[in-house]
This record gives C-alpha cells, sequence and structure tokens, in this order.
C-alpha cells in the first residue's frame, strides 16, 4: 500500500480544506477511501448511535497535482483509512498560505497519513510543518461496510431553501425542541415543525423548485402517481439536522431533499466538483 | 509611592497587565528605584513574568512610601503588593477605548488601605479605582540570561506564526534547536496513546532569526499557553523576543530588550526528561537550596518557620523578608523565588521527582558552599526540623524515605555540588525513593521542578522548610 499526492494551487488547497473542514464537522470519525480516481469519505453508523450516514466523493483530478497509489492489491486497488477528519482539517490550517502539500501514508510511531506543509519563509529555505495524523487501516474484508448507500425511493424531492434561512430557523427550533418534523409536498411546500407541550412552532416555505427526476421516475425509482398536494414527513433528531446545515463550509450550489415518508432524510449536496450524500434516519415519537 | 503614566503609554501598560493576566491570577507590584516591577507568577509556579518601567516610562515617579510606617520591616525599602488580576484587569479592560479617552494615568499607593488608579480622560471626566491589596514579598525569579549556552532572537511574527500551527488546546510545545535549524513539536504525553494523536512538527531555518547562537543541542518543553501571552505582548509592542536557555529541565527566559522605558522578561520552567535529569536535577536541587544560607541560617529560619506556621502570614512575611536577602545574594541561578504559602499546596501534590532545576548557575556559588551544606545534612537528619530545610521539595517527594535508616536526603540537598562523590549515592536514593513516592506524572514534574526551583532558589530555606514542615506536622 503507498499514496502520495500533492497539491500546489492555492486555490485548490483551501477548497480541499473547506471540504475536510465540513466533514470534520458531521463526524468524529469517518472512513478515508481511495481509490485512483476518485477519494471519499463514508461515515456509516450504528442504527444505535443515531444511524447518520453519509457519503462523500471527490474526484481527485479536481484537486491533486499529483496523486500515486498503490491499493492493497492489483485486484482491489483502494486504501481504505479510519481517521479523525478533524485531526485533518487541523492539518490543513496550517496550509492557508502554503506553498505546496503533500499528503502522503506514512509508518512512524503508527500508521499515519503525513501533511508536508511547506510555507513561505523570509529566506530562500522555506519552512516547513509536518502533520502526521494517526489513522487505522481497515481490512480488505471489512471494506463491504463502506458500499455506497441506495438512493432510497423517496416520496417528495425538493431544493432546501437558501442555507442562511434555514439554518436561523432551524437554530431557534434547536432552543424549544430536541426533534424536528421536516414534511414537504410536491409541489413545492415545506415545513419545518417542532412542538412541545406548551407550543408549536411551524416554519412555512412555499414554492421550492422541485428536481426533475424524470429518469428515475421511467425506472420506478420514484413513483409518480403520488398526489403533489400530499406531504411527506420525517421527524428526525434537531441536532443532526442543524449539524448538516451549519457544517457546510463549501458554498454548495443547492441542496436536494428527499423525504421517504416516515423513515428517512436524504440530502444531495450539489457542487462542481464534489458530492455529498447525508442521510439522517427518523425517530419514532 | 506614585506614579503617573502618560496617555501615550497607557497602550503599553495595559497590554503588559494584559499579558501577565495570562498567566497569574495575581499582580505583584513593586515600586524600585530603577522603575515599578509588575509580575505574576502562575498557579503551576511554572511560568513567571515581569515588567519593569523605569522612571522615563512615567510622567512622574515617586517609589518613596509615605504609608503607615508601622508595618514596614526595618530592612524593607520599598513597599511591596500583590492584587488580583481581575482588578487591575478592570481598569484596563478596553485599551482602544483608553487610548483614545485617556490622558494620563495616576498610580498612588500611599496613605489609605488601597491601591489608587485614576484615569485622567478627555472633557475632565476622572475614573477612579481603589483596589485592595495585600501586603507580600517580593516575587521574584533567579535567572542569569548571561550564562546560558543557547541564544536565539526572533521577530514576534515569527514566533507567531509557529504558534498558529498548534492547536489551541495543546499545553505544552517541544523546542528542538541545533546550530543550523529550530524544531518546534507538540508535546505529546503518554496518555492518551501517543499514537491516536496528531503529531505537529515545524522546523525553521537559523536564517530565519536576528540573532542564533546554540552553543549547546538540546530539546526543551515548556508551556504553550504563556508564551502566547509574551508573543500576544510582543507582537503588540512589535518588540524582538530574544530566548535564553540551556538544557532541559533549565528554565527557558524570553526577554523584550530594547526599549529603554521598560524591559520585561518572563521565564517558565522546561520539563526535565527524567532519564538524564534525575541525577543532575538533584544535585542542582542542592545547589539550589544551598545557594546563600548558612547552616546557622537556617536552623534560625526553620524555627522561624514553625513559628510562622503556628502563627499567620504576617510572621511568614517576616520570615521571608529575614531570608529574603540571602536569597537575593543568589541571584545567579534559575528559580522562582514566590514567597506566598500558595507554593505548600503545590509542594504537597506532587514533589515526586522533581524535575525542573531552576539554577543553573548557582552551582558555582553551590559549590562554595557544599561543604556547609554536607555539614547540613548531617544535621538534617539529625533533627526533624531540618527537613524544613530548602530541599524540602525532594524531600517531600520522598518522605517516605524518611524511615530508612540512612537518610539520603540529605545527602541531597548537600551533595549539590559534590555531585560527582554524591551522585552515586544519590542515584541510588532516587531510586529507593520512587517506591514510596506518587506515580510521577511528567507533565506534573515540570511543575513541581519548577516549584522547587522556586524553593530552592527562593528562599533556599524558607520555602522549602515550610513545606516540610507542614508535612511533619500532619504526620
Amino acid at each position: 500500500m503507498r499514496f502520495r499526492a500533492k497539491i500546489v494551487d492555492i486555490a485548490c488547497i483551501q477548497h480541499f480544506t473547506r471540504v475536510v473542514s465540513t466533514i470534520s464537522k458531521l463526524c468524529k470519525t469517518c472512513t478515508f477511501r481511495l481509490t485512483p480516481g476518485k477519494i471519499y469519505f463514508i461515515l456509516s453508523e450504528q442504527v444505535a448511535n443515531g444511524g447518520v450516514s453519509m457519503w462523500c466523493e471527490l474526484p481527485q483530478a479536481n484537486f491533486f497535482d499529483q496523486f500515486q497509489m498503490d491499493g492493497v492489491s492489483t485486484e482491489d486497488n483502494e486504501i481504505y483509512l479510519e481517521l479523525v477528519p478533524d485531526n485533518m482539517s487541523r492539518a490543513l490550517k496550517s496550509a492557508q498560505a502554503a506553498k505546496l502539500v503533500k499528503i502522503k501514508l506514512t509508518k512512524k510511531h503508527a500508521a499515519c497519513l503525513t501533511f508536508e506543509i511547506e510555507l513561505p519563509s523570509l529566506t530562500n529555505q522555506s519552512r516547513t510543518v509536518v502533520h502526521d495524523v494517526p489513522v487505522n487501516v481497515i481490512a480488505r474484508r471489512l471494506w463491504g461496510e463502506y458500499q455506497e448507500p441506495a438512493m432510497p425511493q423517496f416520496d417528495v424531492s425538493v431544493y432546501l431553501p437558501p442555507l442562511k434561512t434555514i439554518k436561523t430557523v432551524v437554530e431557534k427550533m434547536k432552543n424549544l425542541s430536541n426533534f424536528l418534523v421536516l414534511s414537504a409536498n410536491r409541489n413545492g411546500d415545506m415545513t419545518l415543525k417542532v412542538e412541545t407541550d406548551l407550543a408549536s412552532v411551524t416554519t412555512l416555505f412555499r414554492d421550492l423548485e422541485t428536481p426533475s427526476w424524470s429518469r428515475e421516475e421511467e425506472s420506478g425509482l420514484c413513483p409518480s402517481d403520488r398526489d403533489p398536494e400530499e406531504m411527506a414527513e420525517a421527524r428526525v433528531d434537531i441536532r443532526k439536522f442543524s449539524q448538516f446545515l451549519v457544517g457546510q463550509q463549501v458554498n454548495p450550489d443547492r441542496i436536494i431533499c428527499n423525504i421517504v415518508d416516515g423513515n428517512i432524510l436524504h440530502f444531495f449536496v450539489l457542487h462542481e466538483d464534489l458530492s455529498l450524500q447525508y442521510f439522517i434516519p427518523t425517530v419514532a415519537v | 509611592m506614585k506614579c503617573i503614566i502618560p496617555g501615550a503609554n497607557i497602550k503599553v501598560f495595559g497590554k503588559a497587565i494584559h499579558s501577565l493576566s495570562k498567566i497569574g491570577e495575581e499582580l505583584y507590584l513593586e515600586p524600585l528605584e530603577h522603575g515599578l516591577a509588575l509580575r505574576t507568577v502562575n498557579v503551576a509556579r511554572s511560568a513567571y513574568g515581569c515588567f519593569v518601567f523605569a522612571p522615563e516610562f512615567f510622567y512622574h515617579y515617586d517609589n518613596s512610601w509615605s504609608g503607615p510606617e508601622g508595618e514596614m520591616g526595618e530592612e524593607e525599602e520599598t513597599f511591596k503588593c500583590k492584587i488580583q488580576m481581575k482588578s487591575v484587569l478592570a481598569v484596563f479592560r478596553s485599551l482602544p477605548t483608553l487610548e483614545r479617552t485617556v490622558d494620563r494615568c495616576k498610580v498612588t499607593l500611599d496613605e489609605g488601605p488601597r491601591l489608587v488608579f485614576q484615569l485622567y480622560c478627555k472633557h475632565s471626566i476622572t475614573k477612579t479605582y481603589n483596589l485592595t491589596f495585600q501586603e507580600c514579598e517580593t516575587l521574584q525569579a533567579v535567572f542569569s540570561k548571561d550564562l546560558c549556552p543557547n541564544a536565539i532572537t526572533a521577530q514576534p511574527k515569527l514566533l507567531t506564526e509557529v504558534v498558529q500551527n498548534f492547536q489551541v488546546s495543546l499545553e505544552e510545545i517541544t523546542l528542538i534547536v541545533s546550530p543550523e535549524k529550530v524544531i518546534l513539536k507538540n508535546y505529546v504525553e503518554s496518555e492518551p496513546d501517543p499514537s491516536k494523536v496528531l503529531h505537529t512538527q515545524m522546523s525553521l531555518a537559523a536564517e530565519e532569526f536576528d540573532y542564533f547562537q546554540i552553543g549547546v543541542d538540546t530539546e526543551l518543553t515548556f508551556c504553550l499557553k504563556e508564551l502566547r501571552a509574551i508573543l500576544a505582548f510582543a507582537e503588540a509592542a512589535g518588540m524582538p523576543i530574544s530566548l535564553h536557555f540551556e538544557t532541559s529541565g533549565k528554565p527557558i527566559v524570553f526577554s523584550l530588550e530594547g526599549d529603554p522605558a521598560f524591559d520585561s522578561n518572563f521565564v517558565m520552567a522546561t520539563l526535565a526528561d527524567l532519564g538524564s535529569t534525575q541525577g543532575s536535577q538533584s544535585s542542582q536541587q542542592q545547589a539550589l537550596n544551598r545557594p546563600s544560607t548558612s547552616k546557622t541560617k537556617r536552623t534560625a529560619k526553620r524555627t522561624q518557620q514553625q513559628t510562622r506556621r503556628n502563627e499567620s502570614g504576617m510572621m511568614e512575611n517576616r520570615r521571608f523578608q529575614e531570608n529574603r536577602q540571602p536569597n537575593r545574594s543568589c541571584a545567579g541561578g534559575g528559580s522562582f523565588l514566590p514567597m506566598d504559602s500558595g507554593f505548600d499546596d503545590m509542594m504537597n501534590d506532587g514533589m515526586d521527582d522533581v524535575m525542573a532545576m531552576g539554577a543553573n548557575e548557582m552551582e558555582e556559588a553551590l559549590s562554595q558552599e557544599a561543604a556547609q551544606q554536607r555539614n547540613g545534612t548531617s544535621l538534617h537528619e539529625a533533627s526533624p526540623e531540618r527537613s524544613g530545610s530548602p530541599e524540602i521539595p525532594l524531600e517531600l517527594g520522598k518522605r517516605p524515605r524518611a524511615h530508612y535508616p540512612e537518610e539520603k536526603p540529605t545527602s541531597h540537598d548537600q551533595s549539590h555540588d559534590d555531585v560527582s562523590m554524591v551522585m552515586e549515592e544519590e542515584e541510588q536514593e532516587q531510586e529507593d525513593l520512587v517506591p514510596g513516592t506518587p506515580p510521577s506524572k511528567r507533565f506534573r514534574s515540570m511543575f513541581f521542578g519548577i516549584s522547587s526551583q522556586s524553593q530552592a532558589t527562593q528562599a533556599p530555606t524558607d520555602t522549602a522548610e515550610v513545606l516540610c514542615e507542614d508535612t511533619d506536622d500532619e504526620d
């Protein structure tokens, strides 16, 4: 197993930093998967821990100027590592003005993902900062646990309102209750609701755009015979939802929200050079 | 004491207080002939900060004491006090505002039970702060920069940029120097599992520094939080920082020089690595303890201490004062002289392995006294009181040892300079000691070291004695 990569362009360094920072806000530990063409950040929580899962993939060519890897074997040319994304994010914080960032898999005091960062200095010699992010290598036989989650057969799909707006609303609601009911219909109406013994607070968003899923409809993934007025709803842990909203550091173009009535909330973050999916299971009353 | 700070200097003065406030909880104020000294030490006694503002810094500076005479010891030339950092900080809270509005600031410490800060602002507004204070002894770290083989001067920006690469929560940083370069890395404790922790390391070429002289390759670990406090001031003042240091376990001194109106020094204990330090440490400690006091003095002090213990803080002060003088003379070493009783707590906590040796240079002086000390050692053992002697820190750690027929502790103390001779013994002793002592936490040890330093240097006799006695009493 070998891995080394290099980023030279400062815009790429900063973008990659934002991606990692987003991931670090969504989960404490995650799986970092490397393939020759793409890198992935994967979270699949046990149901007991909330059952949230995340799938983030980036084509490596969008970020790295150099990217070399040898996987576990020629047939399975991939590497799966378990790491704390916050460590990675801290390491990259040193790189905000870097001339060069090298990332490589090393064996030091433990298996590490080593970030070598060259910073400009007053002299000819650069300052170098080295961060060793400890990792666990995930054995081949466990890879099956980290497969891409299947696209759920959702009842309703809408584009979320602007992140800033919805974030403010949810932050306030968080003070009232631990659970939030998100419901929407195919006409583009969406409500966020919290309830307590004393109050029920609902925020209604109207005329949201709805993504077209014509191909999915044909394949039956998204049944087309649903009443457009009928609301589908999901009751979720408000902290998980808020974490997702607050954690977004990459300025996504749009966020699609898919609801499987009474089952799961699925978010699809669209960005030109990465895709992020986030699943929050519903919680029964 | 009365002084008036011109408006233009308020900011510097305020910044100094801000930076000290990040280190200690109490501000020690002492009007000296050559300027007003502001000092502090952190709770763990591992870091000490001192600013001396020269008379030129003020419109008017008068350090004479005109308060009630009764409280002043005859030997005291100046009145010293300490105040709660929080209360002084309240005076200088918003520096930008002060800078804009304050024309001058008058500080008076005279008749009356209050230290008075008066801010004369625009529009004839006068803000008066009356702060309660407590009389105290001089807080003085004993150190010498001149004898350090290693000296580095850097622009504050460089160090600030370096420090930014480390986590905010990081407690200590390790500095590794060689003639070509400087490496800084985060200090990783043995718990939790070091292999699960982010390791960060940064290297800087020697050319990045304004001055770079490394006589001894070494590796030092010290607190990052206090370093940040120093850097905050240095960066605001735009003054280069000089680092003077020797090896691990000996203090590192950060100083800002070049402004005739004030100078400042910060002394931080460094973590001594167990393996190498123990032998030398003990010797050093002894040295520290030795420095100024003769046997007779010690005994006298001891008795004083005892009395003091029974009685009140006043006694302590007295005692300190007396001891003081000798201590001061030994200013070559690198340890702190904090005089408070707060000490005791520390000492009790963990004298296990006294790690940091404050006084490098002390040794010479000590050596001279070593002979005396030796004699003293015998005494030590003989009388429980003895234990009160300067070495206390060690003893505390080793107390269990005391039961052993041969009291090594004494040898410890005294051996200081005779190190060569005594070394073996000491080592053995230490080993013996180990079982009795609580498991030494390396981190802690650092502070201990410091405290030990302070004890040793400070009042070779005083503080140490106090501690010992306390423990004895309890027993």
